[in-house]
């Protein structure tokens, strides 16, 4: 007996539902801590998705460099703070309905994608290892000063040397 | 199997949401929460589009790295510019940065 739906698919609407939910409970939470939670269960569901895309080391990447470390550092840096109420900002309806409409013509815009498949075979870590080599060694070479030096900026701005 | 355009989908979703939350908010740490929201999205159109043919690739998953990898040192700049603005004003609304122009 056959399932009437694949388990991709199963994988994806389940992953979809906990990643939108997710996405309204980071916005709409009142407690700071219980958002930056919820973002890491979004960066879970995300790698779910990279990895169902064909994209196992990203999907890695993502759950060791992103929720790993990034996102438990929003966590564990909300503690620090202390939950003050909020004043609302004026015009919020209008924002969302803006922000809908923005994301109902991208809908339609890309609609041509609804019949293309996902090549889902893995890229050989070869490969990938001579394209960083030969093809992209300065945006690697940036990205590590970037990322340098926003380390010495975050140590300098925490200790308040400036 | 789903498509190339279900992905685009929740991608759209989850930047439309991140946005909504980046203007809907006047908090430093939920603006940045919002921020991620919409890097998120991002990246998974990214990827999506990237997956569309097997040549495009190698260069997605290249591009994906760097950008997560930006995304987590930027992390790290606002959380101390907040932890920052929290020792001098005792509150982390962005409306109060504004006394602080020049």
């Amino acid at each position: 007996m056959s399932l009437p739906i694949d388990l991709t698919s199963l994988v994806f609407f389940a992953t979809s539902a906990l990643a939108v939910a997710s996405a309204i409970l980071v916005v709409s939470h009142r407690s700071l801590v219980y958002a930056a939670f919820f973002l890491d269960v979004l960066g879970t569901a995300n790698a779910v998705f990279f990895a169902l895309l064909g994209y196992p080391l990203v999907a890695v990447f993502q759950l060791t460099v992103y929720v790993g470390s990034a996102v438990t550092f929003i966590l564990f840096s909300v503690v620090m703070f202390k939950d003050v109420p909020e004043p609302p900002v004026p015009l919020k309806e209008f924002a969302a309905v803006t922000i809908a409409l923005i994301a109902a013509a991208l809908l339609v815009t890309f609609h041509s994608f609804s019949g293309i498949f996902p090549q889902t075979q893995a890229v050989e870590m070869e490969e990938l290892t001579r394209l960083v080599v030969d093809k992209y060694w300065f945006a690697l070479l940036l990205s590590i000063l970037s990322m340098a030096t926003t380390l010495i900026e975050a140590i300098t701005l925490a200790r308040r040397e400036v | 199997m789903p498509t190339v355009y279900w992905y685009l989908s929740v991608s759209f979703v989850l930047a439309a949401i991140g946005l909504y939350g980046l203007v809907a908010k006047r908090n430093l740490i939920r603006m940045l929460i919002s921020v991620e929201l919409v890097f998120n999205g991002a990246l998974l159109a990214l990827l999506s589009f990237s997956s569309t043919s097997a040549a495009s690739k190698p260069t997605g998953v290249v591009l994906a790295l760097l950008a997560i990898s930006l995304a987590a040192a930027e992390v790290g700049v606002v959380v101390s510019i907040a932890i920052l603005m929290f020792r001098v004003k005792r509150s982390l609304d962005v409306f109060e940065l504004t006394e602080s122009r020049g």
